[in-house]
């Protein structure tokens, strides 16, 4: 269901953007674009983990990856400073996905088992987790722009994101759970035996981070870009304390654009 | 080109800051067993941090050899070490109750526990009306006594109260499946094991319901998700001759019986189980589990309350079973007895299939003075 709005709006988007194109710019666009301002539309895909930095050492292995299909749109304004276009400021509003699936091995990770019953077994896990991560946000670029030439921009900045939709969750899969702690006793887990744990509630709603990338102008109107984004605080609320250490997107935003 | 660059710089970036680190040294810190020639059965209890060693009569206590069963990396050691301690051999003689501090492979973490070598023959008779002392979840018979002849005799009932707690439903004692109840059949106290529901968290390993249980041996927590009926354990060394149990019960089917896919079978009625074995320990098997305590090449002696038999009814019914040969070509042996080669379990279930998680949610089976008549020669 989700997935088919996204692409509803995406395509709404395409069919906007000819639309305005025929009309060979509106009086409105040129009159702006005399002013400084630049507008455009971006859409491209987020590729990336969202993983603690750097690796803990409750993480043995990365026994598999799939970055997964995360798209993202763009809507943007740049404000142009001087005359030859080279100093510049853009804000923006961006629906994107970022998420992926990972397999690893740790050694005692932080785990909560819950029932949906609301029972649960907590403790240290040695042994497979596999993990889905799978967020969706509502992220707004405050980026500085440098023109290096016609057809090459840099941007910088902060982006503050609001999480629309969440997932984190995924199961554990040979091995044991130590519970409640190091002291505790051991629960072996093997075979079938797969418990799941879903820490999609723990997970903040507002966060924030810095972008950087590049864009370059390939014809006309159609521009190319790659923008990295780090987010800068942990995606789990403070108050988490199962997983022991903080964890960040990191993505890249690899896409083309539309420029009016 | 410049699109390549950034491209490589962010790979770069990541993947620098990526690695897998160092192994860190092991920081759990518990005991997760102990066996040892003469250890016949060890309870241990991780939220009070106290391990009972059952050990036989005749052994000698000041030379008991213990295998600790520790996490990767771990080690352990008296809290005391004496003189006449000569690791693994501990001396037991002076005190039988030792401290062992357990500490982690990264040195970190320690744990310690009170290990108590408790020597023991098991009870005879079985009254349900004392339970383990301590901050326990759920309910733990213990039968503590002295026979005719003065000697000490003591058990702590085992029952897969342990695995329930896995399934998060356990929130008082008396969610639990083995409980202690009031009304038994002299006034006092008796046992009342329930056929419950497991929750999400049980039908997810195919074990959808879970019979009340209370038996002779202990539960293997480690294996309760993944081969749960090598997880019930039973036996107790025993130094006579079984002859017949008696003992009193009332039980009531649940309305519906369903099997392990809980799937509902029609018209089925749940049934309940008592029964004892007395088995023939060798070099293969020193502990029969739910998956052969029937069927063992090694049983010699069973005494089973018949399916026929087994009424429904809320007034205490008095059971009479002898302990029959088992017709496997094994025969009693006073000679073996003696050795020590004999261990004697009683199991009581809520639901006759309820090892392979079959039976009706809600079937109750009440239990109150058990006794073992037996010969000594």
């Amino acid at each position: 269901m989700k997935k088919y709005s996204f692409i509803a709006i995406i395509t709404i988007i395409f069919n906007i953007v000819p639309s305005f194109a025929q009309k060979d710019r509106t009086v409105a666009i040129i009159q702006s674009a005399l002013k400084g301002w630049e507008y455009s539309l971006k859409a491209g895909f987020n590729i990336g983990g969202t993983a603690p930095l750097p690796l803990p050492e409750e993480i043995r292995e990365i026994n598999k990856y799939n970055p997964g299909m995360n798209f993202s749109v763009e809507g943007n304004a740049t404000k142009w400073f001087d005359k030859d276009k080279t100093w510049g400021i853009t804000v923006g509003v961006r629906l994107e996905n970022k998420g992926m699936t990972t397999d690893a091995t740790t050694k005692n990770y932080g785990m909560k088992i819950i029932t949906p019953e609301g029972g649960m077994l907590e403790g240290l896990w040695t042994g497979g987790v596999y993990t889905e991560v799978k967020n969706s946000y509502l992220t707004f670029p405050i980026l500085a722009n440098y023109a290096i030439s016609k057809r090459w921009k840099l941007t910088i900045g902060p982006y503050l994101s609001y999480m629309v939709d969440r997932k984190f969750s995924g199961y554990i899969y040979e091995g044991h759970l130590r519970t409640p702690d190091e002291h505790g006793s051991k629960v072996s887990f093997a075979g079938d035996s797969k418990p799941t744990y879903d820490f999609t509630n723990d997970m903040r709603r507002f966060q924030w981070g810095l972008q950087a990338g590049g864009e370059w102008k390939a014809f006309k109107h159609l521009t190319v870009h790659a923008d990295l984004t780090w987010g800068l605080n942990d995606i789990f609320n403070k108050d988490f304390k199962t997983i022991t250490f903080a964890m960040y997107p990191i993505y890249l935003n690899i896409g083309c654009g539309y420029r009016f | 080109m410049k699109l390549k660059n950034i491209l490589h710089c962010g790979i770069a970036i990541l993947a620098s800051t990526s690695c897998i680190q160092d192994e860190a040294l092991n920081i759990e810190a518990a005991i997760d067993g102990c066996t040892g020639n003469s250890i016949q059965l060890a309870s241990i209890n991780h939220d009070d941090k106290k391990i009972d060693l059952y050990v036989n009569q005749g052994i000698s206590l000041d030379t008991l050899r213990i295998h600790f069963e520790l996490p990767e990396g771990a080690t352990v050691k008296p809290e005391n070490l004496l003189s006449t301690d000569n690791e693994p051999i501990f001396d037991f003689s002076k005190n039988m109750k030792r401290n062992f501090i357990v500490t982690s492979e990264n040195g970190k973490i320690e744990t310690k526990y009170a290990l108590e070598a408790i020597i023991t023959n098991l009870p005879t008779f079985y009254g349900f009306e004392n339970l383990l002392d301590g901050t326990n979840k759920y309910d733990i018979f213990t039968e503590r006594q002295l026979d005719n002849e003065g000697e000490f005799r003591f058990i702590q009932w085992a029952s897969g109260n342990p695995g329930f707690t896995m399934t998060g439903l356990g929130n008082t004692r008396t969610d639990y499946p083995t409980v202690q109840d009031n009304g038994g059949v002299n006034g006092g106290k008796c046992v009342k094991l329930t056929t419950k529901k497991t929750g999400a968290f049980g039908a997810s390993f195919g074990m959808p319901i879970a019979a009340g249980n209370l038996f002779i041996g202990s539960f293997d927590q480690a294996k309760a998700t993944f081969k749960p009926l090598e997880a019930t354990k039973f036996g107790f060394p025993f130094k006579e001759k079984p002859i017949s149990m008696s003992g009193w019960y009332k039980f009531k089917s649940g309305d519906v019986f369903t099997d392990k896919n809980n799937n509902v079978i029609e018209g089925k009625k749940d049934k309940c189980d008592i029964y004892g074995i007395l088995y023939e320990v060798d070099e293969k098997t020193n502990l029969l589990n739910g998956s052969n305590s029937l069927t063992s090449p090694n049983l010699v002696l069973m005494a089973r309350i018949s399916q026929e038999d087994i009424k429904e009814t809320n007034e205490w019914t008095k059971f009479n079973i002898n302990f029959d040969q088992v017709k496997n070509g094994k025969t009693f042996s006073y000679n073996k007895m003696k050795e020590g080669k004999y261990k004697l379990s009683i199991v009581l279930s809520s639901s006759v299939e309820g090892a392979n998680f079959n039976g009706a949610v809600g079937s109750t089976l009440y239990v109150d003075d058990i006794e073992v008549k037996t010969e000594k020669n």
